[in-house]
C-alpha cells in the first residue's frame, strides 16, 4: 500500500511538473530559451535592481516629433552624433542618440509599422522592438529596473517587466515571450544622411525639459572599468566598452568589431547554419548584417551610398536596400550594436570575430 | 589683542579645514551633519533633544539650471534622538540616533494618474561624537570628532523583493568618520548676541556589500560650513533666540567599485533662519528653516526645495548651580 501511495504521489508530481505552463513563445532566432521562473521572474531575482530613478522616472517619448535636416531643427552637433536609423516602406527615420540618452524608449509609428525604439545608454543597446505583442498594440515605459546593467522596459497595458538585451519578457503576463525585433542600423547622422536625405530626424520638441546638449553619464562612454551595476559575466577579450555588433543565428551569437581597414569591409560566412554578410566602415561608423540565403558573392562598394554590389552587378545601400540593378532588398538579419561587455554578460558563451 | 587673536583662531580654522576636507553626499539623506553640535555647557551638564526634519526634493537641476520638471519628489522625513553629555566645561559627549522615512515619488505623464512609490523606513546609522573646548573665553572653539556607526540597513527591498537603490535606503553600511569645529564669537557690545561658525566634514566609508554583495558602495565625502549670526532676549520670562545663518554644502560624487556615480553630489547654498525659545524646566522649542539660494549639482539630480526642522530639548545640571540657558 505504501509504494502505491508513494507511486501515486510520484506520478502526480510528475504530472504536475509536465503540466507547467509553456509560455507563448515565437522565438527571435539564435535567442536562448527562457529557462525558469522562479518567484514569478525567469532571471535570478536578485539580480534585478532599482536604478534609483523610479517606474517612467526616466520618460519615454511617446508623441514622438521629426523633422528633415532642412528643417533647421537639428543641431549641427548631432551631424556627428550616433543615430539609431529605421526604414519601413521608403520611409526612414532617425533617433539620435543624445536624445535617447534621456528618454530610452520612443514609442512610435511608422507608416504601418508600430516601433518601440529602446536604447540603453548603460551597454549601448539600441534595439527596435514591435509594439503589437500577443495581437494588441502596446506602449512601453522604462521601468526603472536593471538587470546586468541593462534598461528592462515595462509594457503598459499588462505591467509585464522585459529585458532588453535578453530579448524576452522576465516578469508578469508575457514571460517568456520573445520580442519581436525590427531591423536597426546605428551610424552617425551624417553617414545616415548620406543613405537617406530626406530622413525625418527625432527633434528636441520631447515634451520634457531635458538639456540635450549633456551626456548624462560623465566619462561612461569611455572608461572601460566603470559599469555602474553588477553583472553576472565579465568577458575580457575586448575593451568592455568597444562597440561590436552581435550578431544571432540560430542558437549562437557572434560579435563583430569594427574593422582595422579603411573603407568598406566585407565579411561573408556562415554563422551556425545561417549564410551571412557583414558590412563594415570604421570611418563611416556602421556595421551591419545581412542574411545571404542565396549565397550570393558580395564585393565592397567604396561609392557610398552603394555599400556593395553583388555578382549579379546589384547594389546595395546601407540597410539592404537595392539602389541599382536587378534585385531584392536584403533582410538585416538578428543583431543590434552594443558595448562588448554586454554580450559578454548576456551571452557568455558568444564567439568573436577575428581579422 | 584679544580681538586680533580671535580674528587669528577663525581664519586658522578656515584654512584647516578647507585645506583638509573634501567633500560629501546626496542632497536627500539624513541630517546628521546639520543636526550635530550642541553647544557645550557647563560640566555634568546633560540635554537630549528630539527632532523631526523634513526635507522635500522636487526640482529637478541641471548643473545650475532648474528643469521644467514636476514628475518626481524624493522626500526624507527623519526623527532624531540626541544626547549630550558634558563631562567638564570643555569635554562632552554627544550621540545621535536617526529614525529615517524615505520616499521617491514619480508622477507619470504617460501612463495618466499613475504614481510610482516606494519608501523605507528605519534606524539610520548613529553617530558618536567627542568633542573638546580649546578656547572658552568670549571667542569659543570647540572641536568633535566621531564615528558614525553603520547600523541602519542598507538592503531594503520593495514589495517585490528588489533590492532599493542606495539613496532609499536608512542606513549607508558603511563606518564614517565626522570631524566637527563650532566657533563662536560673543559681539562686545552685547553678549547676548554672537557670531558663529559651524563646519562639519564627513568622511565616508565603502560598503563592501552594496548590492547583495557584489558592489563596493561610497558616499561622497561632505563638508558644510554653516555661518550667521545669534540672539537672546527676553520676553516676558521667556528666552527667545533667533538667529539668521548661510548653509554652504559640498558633496563629491558618490563612488561605486570607486568609479563616480553620475547625478550624484554637487554644491548648494541655503539661507537657514532659527527661532527658538526656552519654557519652563529647562526646555526648549525650535523652529528651523532652510531654503536654497544657490544650486549646482553633478549633471542632472532633483535638489531640495525646503528643508525644516521641528526641535525640542532639555537640559538637566548635575553641578552645584543649576542655572541654565539651552541655547
Amino acid at each position: 500500500m505504501k509504494q502505491l501511495v508513494s507511486f501515486l504521489s510520484l506520478s502526480i508530481l510528475i504530472f504536475l511538473a509536465s503540466c507547467s505552463s509553456e509560455p507563448d513563445n515565437p522565438a527571435t532566432g539564435g535567442i536562448p530559451p527562457t529557462q525558469e521562473f522562479e518567484n514569478g521572474w525567469a532571471i535570478p531575482v536578485d539580480e534585478v535592481l532599482d536604478g534609483g530613478v523610479g517606474k517612467d522616472g526616466i520618460p519615454s517619448i511617446d508623441n514622438p516629433k521629426f523633422a528633415t535636416i532642412d528643417d533647421g531643427q537639428t543641431r549641427p552637433s548631432y551631424l556627428d552624433a550616433l543615430v539609431v536609423g529605421v526604414v519601413n516602406n521608403g520611409k526612414a527615420r532617425a533617433y539620435p542618440h543624445p536624445i535617447l540618452d534621456w528618454h530610452e524608449i520612443v514609442n512610435d509609428d511608422l507608416d504601418n509599422m508600430s516601433l518601440a525604439l529602446t536604447y540603453c545608454p548603460l551597454t549601448g543597446t539600441a534595439i527596435g522592438w514591435n509594439r503589437i505583442v500577443n495581437n494588441g498594440k502596446t506602449e512601453f515605459g522604462v521601468s526603472g529596473l536593471l538587470y546586468n546593467t541593462n534598461l528592462m522596459p515595462y509594457d503598459r497595458v499588462t505591467g509585464s517587466t522585459w529585458s532588453q538585451q535578453r530579448l524576452d519578457c522576465v516578469n508578469g503576463t508575457h514571460i517568456g515571450r520573445k520580442i519581436d525585433l525590427i531591423p536597426v542600423v546605428e551610424t552617425t547622422l551624417t553617414t545616415w544622411l548620406e543613405a537617406y536625405p530626406d530622413s525625418e530626424i527625432l527633434t528636441e520638441d520631447t515634451g520634457f525639459s531635458r538639456d540635450y546638449t549633456r551626456y548624462p553619464y560623465g566619462d561612461y562612454r569611455t572608461n572601460n572599468s566603470n559599469i555602474f551595476f553588477p553583472i553576472s559575466n565579465r568577458d575580457t577579450r575586448l575593451p568592455e566598452k568597444q562597440r561590436v555588433l552581435g550578431v544571432f543565428a540560430n542558437e549562437g551569437v557572434k560579435a563583430y568589431p569594427f574593422s582595422q581597414d579603411s573603407g568598406t569591409n566585407l565579411i561573408q560566412e556562415n554563422v551556425n547554419g545561417v549564410d551571412l554578410v557583414i558590412a563594415r566602415n570604421t570611418e563611416k561608423n556602421f556595421i551591419v548584417a545581412f542574411e545571404n540565403p542565396g549565397n550570393l558573392t558580395f564585393t565592397a562598394s567604396q561609392n557610398f551610398p552603394a555599400m556593395m554590389e553583388d555578382e549579379n552587378g546589384v547594389s546595395y545601400n546601407l540597410t539592404g536596400e537595392v539602389l541599382s540593378g536587378d534585385g531584392s532588398d536584403l533582410t538585416i538579419a538578428n543583431s543590434f550594436i552594443g558595448y562588448w561587455f554586454s554580450f559578454g554578460t548576456f551571452y557568455p558563451d558568444i564567439e568573436l570575430h577575428e581579422d | 589683542m584679544l580681538l586680533k587673536n580671535t580674528f587669528t583662531y577663525i581664519i586658522a580654522f578656515f584654512l584647516i579645514t578647507t585645506i583638509s576636507f573634501s567633500q560629501t553626499c546626496c542632497s536627500g539623506g539624513v541630517p546628521v551633519s546639520s543636526n550635530i553640535g550642541f553647544s557645550n555647557k557647563e560640566s555634568k551638564t546633560l540635554q537630549f533633544s528630539v527632532s523631526a526634519n523634513f526635507n522635500t526634493l522636487k526640482t529637478l537641476y541641471s548643473e545650475s539650471t532648474a528643469l521644467d520638471d514636476d514628475q518626481r519628489k524624493r522626500a526624507t522625513q527623519s526623527f532624531l534622538a540626541r544626547a549630550h553629555y558634558s563631562f567638564t566645561d570643555r569635554f562632552s559627549m554627544e550621540t545621535f540616533i536617526p529614525f529615517v522615512r524615505q520616499t521617491r515619488t514619480i508622477y507619470s505623464s504617460s501612463t495618466a494618474g499613475s504614481v510610482d512609490f516606494e519608501s523605507t523606513f528605519g534606524i539610520g546609522d548613529p553617530l558618536l561624537l567627542a568633542s573638546y573646548k580649546i578656547i572658552n573665553s568670549d571667542f569659543k572653539l570647540t572641536l568633535g570628532a566621531g564615528p558614525q556607526i553603520p547600523l541602519g540597513a542598507f538592503d531594503r527591498r520593495n514589495s517585490n523583493n528588489l533590492i532599493l537603490v542606495e539613496d532609499l535606503q536608512p542606513g549607508s553600511g558603511a563606518w564614517d568618520l565626522i570631524l566637527l569645529g563650532i566657533a563662536d564669537y560673543a559681539l562686545p557690545s552685547r553678549q547676548s548676541t554672537s557670531l558663529f561658525t559651524r563646519v562639519i566634514y564627513s568622511h565616508t566609508g565603502e560598503n563592501p556589500n552594496a548590492r547583495n554583495g557584489l558592489q563596493t558602495y561610497e558616499f561622497g565625502n561632505d563638508i558644510q560650513i554653516i555661518a550667521g549670526l545669534a540672539d537672546q532676549f527676553l520676553i516676558g520670562t521667556k528666552v527667545i533666540a533667533p538667529s539668521l545663518a548661510l548653509r554652504y554644502r559640498a558633496a563629491n560624487n558618490d563612488t561605486v567599485d570607486s568609479n563616480d556615480i553620475s547625478g550624484t553630489g554637487g554644491e548648494w547654498l541655503f539661507a537657514k533662519a532659527t527661532l527658538g525659545v526656552e519654557f519652563l524646566w529647562q526646555s526648549s522649542l525650535s523652529f528651523d528653516i532652510e531654503l536654497p539660494l544657490y544650486t549646482f549639482v553633478n549633471e542632472t539630480q532633483l535638489s531640495p526645495n525646503s528643508i525644516i526642522t521641528l526641535s525640542w530639548s532639555k537640559s538637566f545640571s548635575f553641578s552645584k548651580n543649576e542655572v541654565d540657558l539651552n541655547f
